[in-house]
């Protein structure tokens, strides 16, 4: 009779210590500083090359999310840094999403904040079908599933082939919500408008544009 | 059987000349571009089939424009066209045209069907052939040809005829000519040659041109003036024919010679 095999350790949930832990794991990757299991089985999983692997704070929520990198470092600080980082999976609300990034940083002070450099990716549900974001930069609030995006932001719905553009705008990726604080365009084939603000809810099925707003509809 | 005076009198035009109307049909069909400015928020629901502009909300197409406190504009959700099909204009309303002004507390515009209600207080048009009032609203609508004004209704052509009523309704054909008006309350009608009436209703038929009117009924016309309990106008032939009522009213007149 075979013995019972130990535990698999999920590496999409978030570790906690283990005093039992090989003392090896807790080993100090770089500047001396012990990282936890999972960031050195992530590490380990980059070295590997390419696979798909979990990170704490993409799955706080939710483990419906994969996370692919070129590289990962980690600073003395217990700063982790990333290349070519790429998310993707299903949020609670069943909205399917993929992020790209240059660079995603995360702090061990500001855990569940992650830094994303020219983040360009997209949010996915049958009703609407793709709609792109990209900015220059961009937080990433793992809680909230809250994306502050800045920067020559851009979203893109392509069922209607409209585009938002604003300095900064706030995508809340769970309730289907935006809002941006800052002036914002949209343009599409039928429809032009500025305004100062706005707060889109449904999915962006109703958008309130806010201050002074200038639309111009193409009538056909 | 009644018995009546007869005067010939000044009243020799058509009561509201068929060009009036043109004062109500204050929007016209464009395709051109609409454009919508607003001061506070700019509403776009797409669910709903709507835009919302709030404070100074201003609409322009072509040379119609409209201002209000808030307007909002109305396409049909299902299409993919969001073609604007109604206007709802809320608070200090305004609207003009190449030829046209217009001003009152709400509009609500039906543009698939051309019809639109103008909210009082004090709502009027005003057109290049005069101008309408009404404190209570002014509603046109085409498809079923008519036009009503309600509460100190008036109709003022810029050659002088003049139509007061509590209550006025204007029925058109097809080709947007007058073919009768009911008038209700405190009906006055002035011809540009100063020949005036007075009666509690109206009715006018553009087919005989002639009007009827009942209840209290004076007519001054120059000198001359009678009064009764009914009278028939013909603008045709300029007489007017004063007749008591089936109830033994009496029909009085005083006549002033014309001076040589």
């Amino acid at each position: 009779m075979q013995d019972t095999p130990p535990a698999k350790t999920n590496i999409f949930t978030p570790q906690t210590a283990d005093p039992d832990a090989d003392t090896a794991a807790q080993k100090p990757k770089r500047g001396g500083l012990p990282v936890s299991l999972s960031l050195v089985l992530l590490g380990t999983t980059i070295i590997i090359g390419g696979v798909i692997v979990g990170w704490t704070s993409f799955f706080q929520n939710n483990d419906n999310i994969e996370i692919s990198l070129e590289s990962v470092s980690t600073q003395p600080t217990g700063t982790l840094e990333m290349t070519g980082a790429h998310y993707s999976g299903t949020t609670e609300t069943g909205v399917k999403f993929s992020i790209k990034a240059e660079r995603a940083v995360e702090s061990v002070n500001e855990k569940g904040l992650i830094r994303l450099y020219a983040p360009d990716g997209f949010v996915s549900s049958e009703s609407d079908g793709n709609t792109n974001l990209s900015s220059n930069s961009a937080l990433y609030y793992a809680a909230e599933r809250r994306l502050d995006m800045s920067g020559d932001a851009k979203i893109y719905q392509a069922k209607q082939d409209l585009t938002l553009m604003s300095e900064e705008i706030v995508a809340f990726i769970d309730k289907g919500e935006m809002i941006s604080e800052k002036p914002v365009i949209l343009e599409g084939p039928d429809i032009f408008l500025t305004a100062q603000g706005m707060h889109a809810t449904n999915n962006g099925e109703v958008i309130k544009f806010t201050g002074k707003s200038r639309v111009e509809l193409k009538q056909n | 059987m009644m018995v009546g005076k007869v005067m010939k009198s000044s009243f020799t035009k058509r009561l509201l000349c068929t060009a009036f109307i043109g004062c109500f049909s204050i929007f016209a069909a464009q395709a051109a571009d609409m454009i919508v400015n607003a001061d506070t928020s700019l509403e776009w629901n797409q669910q709903k089939g709507f835009y919302e502009a709030r404070g100074n909300a201003h609409a322009y197409q072509g040379d119609q424009e409209i201002f209000a406190d808030d307007l909002k504009a109305f396409y049909d959700a299902a299409s993919s066209e969001r073609t604007i099909t109604q206007i709802y204009a809320n608070g200090n309303v305004r609207f003009a045209d190449a030829a046209h002004t217009g001003s009152g507390s709400r509009l609500i515009y039906q543009m698939e069907a051309d019809d639109y209600k103008l909210d009082g207080p004090n709502a009027r048009i005003d057109g290049p052939d005069g101008k309408a009032r009404a404190h209570k609203d002014i509603h046109f609508q085409r498809e079923q040809g008519r036009v009503h004004l309600r509460e100190k209704a008036e109709i003022k052509l810029t050659d002088g005829r003049h139509l007061t009523g509590d209550d006025v309704q204007l029925y058109l054909n097809a080709e947007d000519n007058i073919e009768r008006i009911e008038a209700r309350g405190n009906i006055t009608v002035t011809q540009a040659s100063g020949a005036r009436a007075s009666a509690d209703k109206m009715d006018y038929d553009r087919l005989d041109d002639k009007a009827t009117l009942t209840g209290n009924v004076t007519i001054i016309d120059g000198g001359n003036q009678l009064s009764g309990d009914k009278a028939e106008i013909d603008f045709e032939t300029g007489i007017s024919k004063m007749l008591s009522s089936h109830s033994g009213g009496r029909v009085s007149g005083r006549f002033t010679g014309t001076k040589q």
